[in-house]
This record gives C-alpha cells, sequence and structure tokens, in this order.
C-alpha cells in the first residue's frame, strides 16, 4: 500500500493471494485514506508475464471499450459512467491495473484487448453475477471459459486476476469517487478537504501472491515442520531428563561403591585389579609371629572376630578339630571357632582366635608356611598367602581374595567410574 | 620360588597336585588325572565317572587338560575325549561351555575343576546350548526322552581305556 507521491496520495487498494499479505502486513497497515483488502481470496487465472516474487502494483483503472462496441451496452449496469479511466491515470507515470466485470467471454476479451492496448501491467475480473464473498473459481474453471480456448492467456501479456462479484462490484464503485468526475450534485455533501483531495486521488492496487505452485503447499510444509520440531524438541527434553536421571543414578551409585557399600561381585567388578601401593599397605609379617598388640583386645573384639571365622568356614571345617585350644582362656570365648586351630601349629593361645592361625598353607602354591621363617601377606579378610603367590594375583588378575572373595580394595578406594550398565547390574541385584 | 613378579612356580605346584592325587588314590570324581607324559607337565589326562543318580550314572569320559603356563592365575582348558551327550558340551569338539572359567580362582585345582565339571553333568543348563539337540528335548521338556538319550550314549560311548 503506498502514498506514493506528490500528485497521487495516500489511497490504495490492495489485495493480498494466496495469504502473502495480512492486515498485518506493514504496507498494509500504513495509514491511508482509502483502504480495502482481500486476504487470501484472490484467484490468479492467468498467470502470464507475472513477475517472480509475485508482486504486482499499479493505479487502478477500468478499461475504455469503443463505443460501438456491444459490450459496452452489455457491460453499463456493472461500470459507473464515471469510473476511474485511462485518462485519469496515465499521467502519473505509474504502472497500471485494469479492472472490469466479467459478463460474457466477448466482453472479456474486448476488455483484455483494450487493457493491451494501453500498456497495463495486470488485469483483475470479477463476476458481477456472483454473490460468493470467498475466492472464486479457479482457472480452469468453467466460468472462465472463452470461446477461444487459451489463446487469450497467451495474447494477452500480462497477470490476469479474479476477485469475488461482491468485492469487484465495491471496488469499481468506490473506484469512481475517486476519477476526477464526480459529479457535481455529489460534490455539495463533501468537505472542501475532500473534494480537493479526489483532485488527485487514485485507487492503488497492490496483488501479492505466491508462485502458482506454493499456493496451498506453504500451509502444509509449514504445519509438517511445526509437527517435527515439537517432536524434536520434546524428544531432546526427554533425552536430557533421562541423561539427568542417569547421571543421578551414577553419582549415587559411585558414592556408595566408594563407601565400600556396593557388593562388588555383583557387579562384575572382579576383573578390577589392585594397585601395587594399596597391596604394599597390607600386612606382611613372619608367620606366626604376629602383632601382639592385637592379642589383648581379641577376647572383647568378638563381634569383628566372629564374622571373619564365619567366611573361612568352608575351609576352617575341613580340619580337624583341636580338643587342646579348648582350655584356659578368658571365659565366655570357648567357641566353635576355636576348634579351627590346627594342632601341631605352635602357636600362642593368645592370639588363637585369628583367622590366619588356621591357615597353614598358601592357597595358591599350596606349599606349608613355615613357622618363624615364612613371611606372609594378611587381606583384609584375614586369609593369608605367600606374598610372591597373592601379589601378582592381586595386581593382575582380581581384587578379590582366592578364598573367600571378599574385595580387598578398602572402602573409597575402588579406581572405577561408575557407568550405566553397572547401575542396572547393581539394580537388578538388589531385587529378590 | 619364583621370582614376585612372576608369580609361583606352576610346575612345582602342578606336582604337588599331582602328589595329592596318586595319595588320595580312589575317588568319586574321577578314575585318574595325570600328565599324559613325563616331559611335558602342562598337558594332562584324566578319565570322569559319571555323578551318581543321574543319567550319567557309571559313565566314563575321556578328558583332555591343557594347562596355562601362568597357572594357577589361569584357569586349564578342558575339553572331552570320549563323546558326552550334554546341552552344554559340544558332541563333536568336546568343548565344555566356558561358564566354568568364569568362576576360576587360584585356589581351585584340577581335582576342584573335575569336580565342578561332574556337577555340571548333574544340572545342564539347556538355555545356552553348546548341544542344541540335547538342549531342544530339555527346553521341550521331554526329560524321559533326554534321559534315555543320554544313557544310551553314556553307555554306548564309554571310555574303553585301561586304568594304567
Amino acid at each position: 500500500m503506498a502514498s506514493r507521491s506528490d500528485s497521487v496520495n495516500k489511497v490504495a487498494t490492495l489485495w493480498a493471494g494466496s495469504g502473502q499479505a495480512s492486515n498485518a502486513t506493514s504496507s498494509v497497515a500504513e495509514n491511508v485514506a482509502y483502504r480495502f483488502v482481500l486476504d487470501r481470496k484472490v484467484q490468479t487465472i492467468s498467470s502470464n508475464g507475472m513477475p517472480d516474487d509475485g508482486l504486482v502494483s499499479g493505479l487502478l483503472f477500468v478499461p475504455t471499450l469503443e463505443p460501438h462496441d456491444p459490450c459496452y451496452d452489455i457491460t453499463a449496469s456493472s461500470v459507473p459512467p464515471n469510473v476511474t479511466r485511462y485518462e485519469d491515470v496515465s499521467d502519473f507515470g505509474y504502472s497500471l491495473v485494469g479492472l472490469a466485470p466479467w459478463v460474457t467471454a466477448e466482453c472479456s476479451l474486448s476488455f483484455l484487448s483494450a487493457a493491451q492496448k494501453v500498456g497495463t501491467h495486470a488485469m483483475i475480473f470479477f463476476q458481477p453475477s456472483d454473490n460468493e464473498t470467498d475466492i472464486p473459481p479457479d482457472s480452469n474453471d468453467s466460468r472462465w471459459a472463452t470461446n477461444d480456448g487459451d489463446k487469450w492467456r497467451m495474447d494477452n501479456n500480462y497477470p490476469v486476476y479474479a476477485i469475488s462479484g461482491p468485492a469487484g462490484a465495491t471496488l469499481i464503485n468506490d473506484l469512481s469517487w475517486y476519477s476526477n468526475k464526480t459529479p457535481d450534485s455529489n460534490r455539495d455533501e463533501w468537505t472542501e478537504d475532500f473534494a480537493l483531495q479526489t483532485e488527485t486521488n487514485r485507487l492503488f492496487a497492490r496483488i501479492e501472491t505466491g508462485k502458482e505452485t506454493e499456493g496451498a503447499s506453504p500451509s502444509i510444509w509449514s504445519f509438517v515442520l511445526a509437527i517435527a520440531g515439537t517432536v524434536l524438541i520434546l524428544s531432546i527434553i526427554l533425552m536430557i531428563i533421562y541423561r539427568l536421571v542417569l547421571r543421578k543414578r551414577r553419582v549415587q551409585l559411585q558414592r556408595r561403591v566408594n563407601a565400600g557399600q556396593v557388593d562388588i561381585e555383583a557387579l562384575a567388578l572382579n576383573q578390577m585389579t589392585v594397585p601395587q601401593e594399596v597391596v604394599n599397605k597390607m600386612p606382611l609379617y613372619t608367620y606366626l609371629e604376629i602383632n601382639p598388640p592385637a592379642e589383648p583386645t581379641l577376647p572383647q573384639d568378638n563381634t569383628s572376630a566372629n564374622p571373619i571365622d564365619h567366611d573361612s568356614g568352608d575351609k576352617a571345617n575341613s580340619l580337624p578339630p583341636n580338643e587342646n585350644n579348648h582350655t584356659q582362656d578368658e571365659a565366655g570365648i570357648q567357641k566353635p571357632e576355636a576348634a579351627m586351630i590346627k594342632p601341631g601349629q605352635n602357636e600362642s593361645r593368645r592370639s588363637k582366635y585369628r583367622l590366619s592361625h588356621t591357615q597353614t598353607t598358601c592357597a595358591i602354591c599350596l606349599d606349608d608356611f613355615v613357622v618363624g621363617s615364612s613371611t606372609v601377606r594378611e587381606l583384609p579378610c584375614g586369609h593369608i598367602f605367600d606374598p610372591e603367590c597373592i601379589d601378582p594375583f592381586l595386581t593382575r588378575n582380581c581384587c578379590l581374595c582366592p578364598l573367600c572373595k571378599k574385595s580387598v580394595l578398602p572402602a573409597g578406594s575402588y579406581y572405577i567410574s561408575v557407568t550405566n550398565e553397572m547401575v542396572n547390574r547393581e539394580h537388578h541385584s538388589r531385587r529378590p | 620360588m619364583a621370582s614376585r613378579t612372576r608369580g609361583i612356580d606352576t610346575r612345582q605346584r602342578l606336582m604337588k597336585e599331582l602328589k595329592a592325587y596318586n595319595k588320595e588314590g580312589e575317588n568319586e570324581t574321577f578314575l585318574y588325572l595325570r600328565p599324559v607324559n613325563d616331559e611335558d607337565l602342562l598337558h594332562w589326562e584324566a578319565v570322569l565317572k559319571g555323578p551318581a543318580a543321574s543319567p550319567y550314572e557309571g559313565g566314563l569320559w575321556g578328558l583332555d587338560i591343557r594347562i596355562p603356563s601362568d597357572y594357577p592365575y589361569a584357569p586349564p582348558t578342558i575339553h572331552f575325549t570320549t563323546k558326552i551327550a550334554h546341552p552344554n558340551i559340544a558332541w563333536s569338539t568336546g568343548e565344555i561351555c566356558s561358564s566354568l572359567n568364569n568362576d576360576w580362582k587360584p585356589t581351585v585345582n584340577l581335582s576342584g575343576i573335575l569336580a565342578a565339571i561332574q556337577l555340571l553333568l548333574t544340572v545342564p543348563d539347556p538355555d545356552s546350548p553348546l548341544n542344541p539337540d540335547i538342549a531342544v528335548l530339555m527346553r521341550n521338556g521331554d526329560l524321559a526322552g533326554w534321559e534315555s538319550v543320554v544313557r544310551y550314549w553314556t553307555e554306548e560311548e564309554r571310555w574303553q581305556g585301561v586304568r594304567w
């Protein structure tokens, strides 16, 4: 919509075809004296010579038929006598857009050739008999048929549009108010300002259409795009939530693993090996010449001693019981585990509750420990081995005691990072 | 004793095991368990006894035992040299389901793993079969059919060697 120049002021009409423009379009919203918007109600019936951007604009006029043409009379009822004619717009130097009623095919051809003669840029038809205010029928409709087939589309090298009957009637009527031929009788009713304006005011048509093929498809495509975009965004959100949940579970499990609250074997972590420095920290001592400081505390420390002994039950039970062990000692500690101590080993009574004293043989090399000369490595579970047997195993093979499968790694020293698979495995292992 | 990095002496341990088996004599698990010859201590053979109260009862099967050089840190490789009809033992090669090795610990010895194989005969797992023909009988619930097939092959393929 345009306020164009000094000579043509602020009056415009606009068609936006195929949904390209609406009242929100800046050119439409412009403050003009006259505005007539047909949003999405323009039908292209000939795209011949249409510019690539689908935008056609120009001053509106009604082509003048030859006076002897019978169509002059036939169409007279639809064309007001003082309507804007070519003479009224030719002086302004703008491109032109013709407007004419489609009464009969012959008369329409006359209008087309008359418009062609004065070099119009486009032509707009309406069917006065059509009371439908919706978008007119498309170019294949029989109502636009002419006797020469489609020859007229070729002959006239400009696009032809159609608007609905009522819209066309309104427009052609309004066109008579901006033609500089306003009857004197009507002038009385007008203000002086407005009369002055009509001297130079003309209707300016601006027709925006998309490419023919894009007529209906953009809306479908945008619909599909909107759905695809929604699905994409939803799945991204779900993915992010899922990853956050997984991460939280991993962190929790990592905390529990580090705190030593998890069954390492159930997590299939038994492939984990032990760093040499951790192995080095495990007690290494000569067989049976062991930490005297531990001895006085042990009798009171039944709670910690019992589980250890139970763990070695399968092995210890195979050893013959020793009656001699059921002898004098502090009261209340004559428990079955005392029977595990092998006879003949010259161990002192004070330390007989230590699990290590029930073992006389390295379970890996099957060599007997020699009292006073064998150096043994004691694992946290209490099982003892030759260091040269157990150290390579711990550092190369596995972090579990070969006898009781307890992890030798102290709590908080699991050199692993928890994976999602471990979370799942741990989750299932906790179910009955 | 071997160096600390090398671990223990494999041959020494095997000699100890051999001595123990010779001392133990007759038992329920195997007829014998010994190196194939004096030169190679890493190649053993054994004859497994069928577990009592099972369709394999009374059976004898030859076993070939290959011991890795880092034994006992790594498990021996064992396969049947006598054909046996069992879901988890391949009929043609005598290969045994690898689940046995997953629980390997250096404190297990050769007779221990033979006991594990004997136990496998009594608790077959048809869901991870090496012998699908036998496994399908169990899976379809045809336990009578499975038993008769096992008894037939246990008798038919029985190890025929002589004890020493």
